[in-house]
């Protein structure tokens, strides 16, 4: 006790990196308590649901919507008749070339009420958002080239594995199941990626402002290595890449179904135009969500600003939390496909 | 103790990894449709032995399924092509408890594994046919069977006409009922408008809205 005394009061504080740590340890241990208390909430009504794999052992895995009122069911009910009438627009698309733009509107519709279902795609680009994010121009760009990989995926796994390998239903599942673990793994990686930076500025903030003088010496300002600006500018899009690939890499069911169907009906190109007018879709309901997260989160910054530190802390913890979230649920996920593939 | 705690945590995340890929009430637009017969087969001493279940998928998903599998390239799919494609739907079946509910009086009977499976058909119409052996203790008054998915990711449909469900072997003087579901094709033929409206009911119904939409076949004995 009388040893502890005699110390000067900062010594017993953690360094600066380990009180990064310590931050980003906890933040991963909110968001790892936010999700389960989400997973108790969601689990509680449980019935039993639809299967971790295709109940018919084939065919890419599909998200599911989790409760399901009204406006969920309303919504099910449109995906699956807009669903069912795309294998006849195809068809009548080979006898009359202007039932392509019956389609192509299909697709569209399709890929925009699909997207307004359940997904980790919106949910990751809105948490990269809230976590790093104020341009409404830039969620919006993520959106569409999220959409547009997810299309170019389920037509690049088409093209590969039935018309050069001519695989099976089988192979084709396995394929797809690679590219979404790889796409869960991603995420998991931006999270951690953007965790440590995120927790670095919180723990500085949490710092007192007078032992933080005292830190900031001139030696801070000689600085080895690529010049600052540049190194940000490569981050920053190494980040917005792990986005989109967390986002969209991951194919969807429907697409790759309608796209072998529409090989074997020799109508590769029309399947892969209703392709891409839903992934048109899908960026669109995805960019509305966007920027919701984008409006939500200037409105926080603004209800912050006024308020000192406080503020800045409020705003830097939300943003820790956000990076700590995208890095459960991608280990979440990984470890959900894990266990799937364990039972299996 | 730590090694505890860090396996509770990742119990939780793996759990909550697969409530997102599908766990929970969960629920999904329907992906397969399939127009079902089924047969309920009774035992010589009145008990109900095993339902046959002669599944024909819709053309998209025919399609998907039967890529790649013509080897020897004669534009048709023989019973071995189909063999090993047999052997995973019907085990992946199994998770779902082979979307099917065989009642005893009213209480449940547990189905066994499928004993006799194949696929026959070709990438238009691709039919699973499997049996499943009841294990019921005595010959019930009443016996019914229920096929269908509760969460919508595959429809089901029965087939037109009597033989959609049908009944072999059952003692003198049993009476059959057959309730449909709505068929898929009726239902893409009626618009959106139709689909929806019965689709919220269902679903503002409860918890067990798939079995609104359930196929039912009621055997009454005397």
């Amino acid at each position: 006790m009388s040893l502890e005394a005699s110390l000067p009061a900062g010594d017993r504080r953690p360094g600066p990196g380990a009180r990064t740590i310590l931050v980003a340890l906890v933040a991963l241990a909110v968001a790892a308590g936010l999700l389960w208390l989400v997973s108790l909430f969601i689990g509680g009504a449980a019935a039993p649901g639809p299967p971790a794999r295709s109940p018919f052992g084939v065919g890419p895995r599909e998200a599911v919507a989790t409760g399901g009122g009204g406006l969920a069911g309303w919504l099910l009910a449109v995906q699956g008749d807009f669903y069912r009438r795309l294998s006849g627009a195809l068809r009548a698309a080979r006898e009359d070339g202007s039932a392509l733009w019956s389609l192509v509107l299909l697709g569209f519709a399709y890929g925009a009420f699909h997207a307004a279902g359940p997904g980790h795609g919106k949910a990751v680009i809105a948490g990269w958002i809230v976590a790093s994010e104020r341009a409404l121009h830039r969620g919006v760009s993520l959106a569409f080239a999220a959409a547009l990989l997810q299309a170019l995926v389920a037509i690049g796994l088409v093209l590969v594995m039935s018309l050069a390998l001519g695989a099976t239903a089988q192979a084709m599942t396995g394929a797809a199941n690679v590219v979404e673990i790889a796409s869960f793994a991603a995420l998991a990686l931006l999270g951690l990626a953007l965790l440590p930076r995120k927790a670095r500025r919180l723990a500085a903030l949490l710092d007192p402002p007078s032992r933080r003088a005292i830190q900031a010496g001139p030696a801070c300002d000689h600085y080895h290595g690529p010049d600052p600006a540049s190194l940000e500018r490569q981050q920053g899009f190494a980040d917005l890449a792990g986005v989109v690939v967390a986002a969209g890499a991951r194919p969807c069911s429907g697409a790759v179904i309608l796209l072998v169907f529409a090989l074997a009906q020799g109508m590769l190109a029309a399947g892969v135009a209703a392709v891409l007018a839903m992934a048109l879709g899908v960026a669109l309901t995805t960019s509305a969500v966007a920027a919701l997260a984008v409006l939500a989160k200037g409105a926080a910054l603004r209800l912050a600003s006024g308020r000192g530190r406080g503020g800045l802390l409020a705003g830097a913890a939300l943003e820790t939390l956000a990076a700590a979230l995208l890095a459960t649920l991608g280990a979440a996920l990984v470890a959900g496909l894990w266990s799937a593939g364990a039972q299996a | 103790m730590w090694r505890m705690v860090l396996r509770k945590v990742a119990g939780a995340l793996a759990g909550f990894g697969a409530l997102l890929l599908g766990g929970g009430a969960a629920l999904a637009h329907p992906h397969v449709w399939v127009t079902v017969r089924a047969e309920v087969v009774y035992a010589p001493d009145g008990r109900v032995s095993s339902i046959r279940h002669a599944w024909s998928f819709d053309e998209m998903y025919s399609t998907f399924l039967s890529q790649g599998l013509d080897k020897n390239g004669d534009g048709k799919f023989s019973r071995e092509e189909l063999s090993e494609l047999a052997k995973i739907n019907v085990e992946s079946l199994s998770d779902q408890n082979y979307y099917t509910v065989a009642k005893a009086n009213g209480k449940p009977v547990a189905v066994a594994p499928p004993v006799d499976y194949w696929l026959e058909g070709d990438a238009k119409r691709l039919t699973l046919n499997f049996t499943l052996p009841l294990a019921a203790a005595s010959a019930p008054k009443i016996f019914g069977l229920e096929v269908y998915d509760p969460s919508f990711f595959v429809a089901f449909a029965m087939e037109e006409g009597d033989a959609a469900m049908a009944v072999t072997g059952a003692p003198k003087g049993c009476a059959t009922t057959l309730t449909r579901s709505k068929s898929p094709d009726a239902v893409a033929a009626g618009g959106s408008s139709s689909l929806s409206e019965s689709f919220f009911q269902a679903l503002g119904a409860g918890s067990n809205a798939g079995g609104q939409f359930a196929n039912r076949l009621l055997v009454a004995c005397p």
